[in-house]
């Protein structure tokens, strides 16, 4: 949480970069190194210059919408309302199917999330692209296993 | 993420910079309008889907489905009002299972105006939302960047000025159920006749409380005329060089056909190579 009460995400064009530029290419082995096999040759002009406006929006409109209801619920009830409910949903978000069979179907998730009678086109068209292209498991593993090493 | 790919914007905005010119923007052409009248709504629409300059389809349906009593005319993009509607639809159908209660036009609107609000206008869904809930008739209209009116008369698409002209000089307060639907095919007739992007027939959907009643192809003004001439060659009208008439038996020297009997069952042989004789 930031703190602040944003209604949508902010315009993300970054005015400058530091190396290693993103920790999402980063090599599973080691994060301070580009895994150029897996995301291609880096490039700091393609990541300073090339964003789409609509792009940083819809990547962070989830997340953004989530913060300004928990900052919301800590001004009203206190600190202790948003960190009992990322308490549930660290336990119920516990749960881990590969995304190549499927993903997690977490109804519970859902509901805590508010989501439990909508649809959206991310349930039906899944991964980034729109070739429908989830990432494999042993990409999928690594995030993990790099999240437990920190 | 959600229908969208960027993953060829830093190749086009290169190329873009590199002097390539920008691609050119479709102008779309519509007419779709909507009604309020005593105890329930009408929206009609004209049946012309564009593709630049070209007619792409001379009757298609620009009247989507909602929930039963909830209507919804778009223009814009042709694909984007249909995926919009749908999803609404799905979305709305879920929400009036989890309440239990039939579903209002105002969240139907809401969803809509949050939905394309989130994508700036690059979905480019113009659409004129209609229905009746438990709180009465509703009328709204829902840009593609997501503003929305709510009016007794409403208009959109490029033959909305068109359109809207015959609602100013002929709309009156009270109006019955025959009257609203006259007066919005009058509308529509004004937009396929006045404004080049709209043609063809005029669909219209009347929804009252009780049920909605589509009538598609309402008027037919534009049907199209048999030719006077044809111009097909009568038989005979090239001479017969020459005649060469080759028989089925002549096969028989190549291949063995299997005569099938009515069944389809034929008797057979396992060394038999069958061909449609």
């Amino acid at each position: 949480m930031s703190g602040t009460l944003r209604l949508i995400p902010p315009s993300s064009q970054p005015s400058k970069l530091s190396q290693p530029s993103q920790s999402t290419t980063a090599a599973p082995s080691s994060h301070s190194v580009h895994d150029s096999l897996r995301h291609g040759l880096p490039t700091t002009s393609a990541d300073l210059n090339s964003n789409h406006p609509l792009e940083n929006r819809l990547k962070n409109w989830e997340a953004t919408q989530e913060n300004l209801k928990m900052e919301t619920l800590k001004r009203t009830f206190g600190l202790a309302e948003p960190v009992r409910r990322g308490m549930e949903k660290m336990i119920v978000g516990a749960d881990f199917r590969p995304a190549v069979l499927g993903g997690p179907s977490n109804l519970h998730m859902d509901i805590l999330n508010g989501r439990e009678c909508w649809v959206d086109w991310e349930d039906v068209f899944v991964g980034d692209g729109l070739d429908g292209e989830v990432p494999d498991f042993h990409t999928e593993f690594d995030a993990i296993m790099r999240g437990k090493q920190r | 993420m959600g229908g969208f790919d960027f993953s060829n914007h830093t190749r086009n905005a290169a190329l873009m910079a590199a002097g390539m010119p920008a691609p050119k923007a479709t102008s779309t052409g519509t007419t779709i309008v909507g009604c309020l009248f005593d105890g329930g709504v009408v929206i009609a629409a004209d049946t012309r889907a564009t593709s630049g300059s070209i007619v792409a389809d001379k009757n298609c349906e620009k009247l989507h489905y909602i929930s039963p009593q909830i209507w919804c005319a778009g223009a814009g993009t042709a694909a984007d009002t249909e995926f919009t509607t749908a999803i609404v639809s799905s979305n709305l159908e879920l929400h009036a299972l989890s309440t239990g209660r039939k579903p209002r036009v105002v969240t139907c609107m809401t969803m809509l105006k949050q939905h394309l609000f989130k994508y700036q206008g690059h979905i480019g869904a113009y659409l004129v939302v209609a229905g009746c809930d438990p709180t009465g008739s509703h009328l709204y209209t829902v840009h593609a960047h997501g503003s929305t009116d709510r009016l007794p008369y409403v208009t959109m698409g490029s033959g909305s000025l068109a359109a809207m002209s015959v609602f100013e000089t002929q709309w009156k307060k009270g109006l019955d159920r025959e009257a609203a639907v006259k007066l919005c095919s009058e509308a529509i007739l004004s937009g396929i006749f006045n404004d080049l992007g709209s043609g063809s027939n005029v669909d219209v959907c009347v929804i009252t409380p009780d049920k909605a009643t589509l009538m598609r192809n309402y008027i037919t003004p534009n049907v199209r005329a048999p030719k006077e001439l044809q111009y097909k060659f009568e038989k005979g009208t090239t001479a017969v060089l020459q005649e060469k008439l080759i028989s089925k038996d002549e096969l028989r020297r190549y291949i063995t056909v299997t005569e099938l009997d009515a069944q389809g069952d034929s008797s057979l042989t396992t060394d038999v190579m069958q061909v449609d004789a």
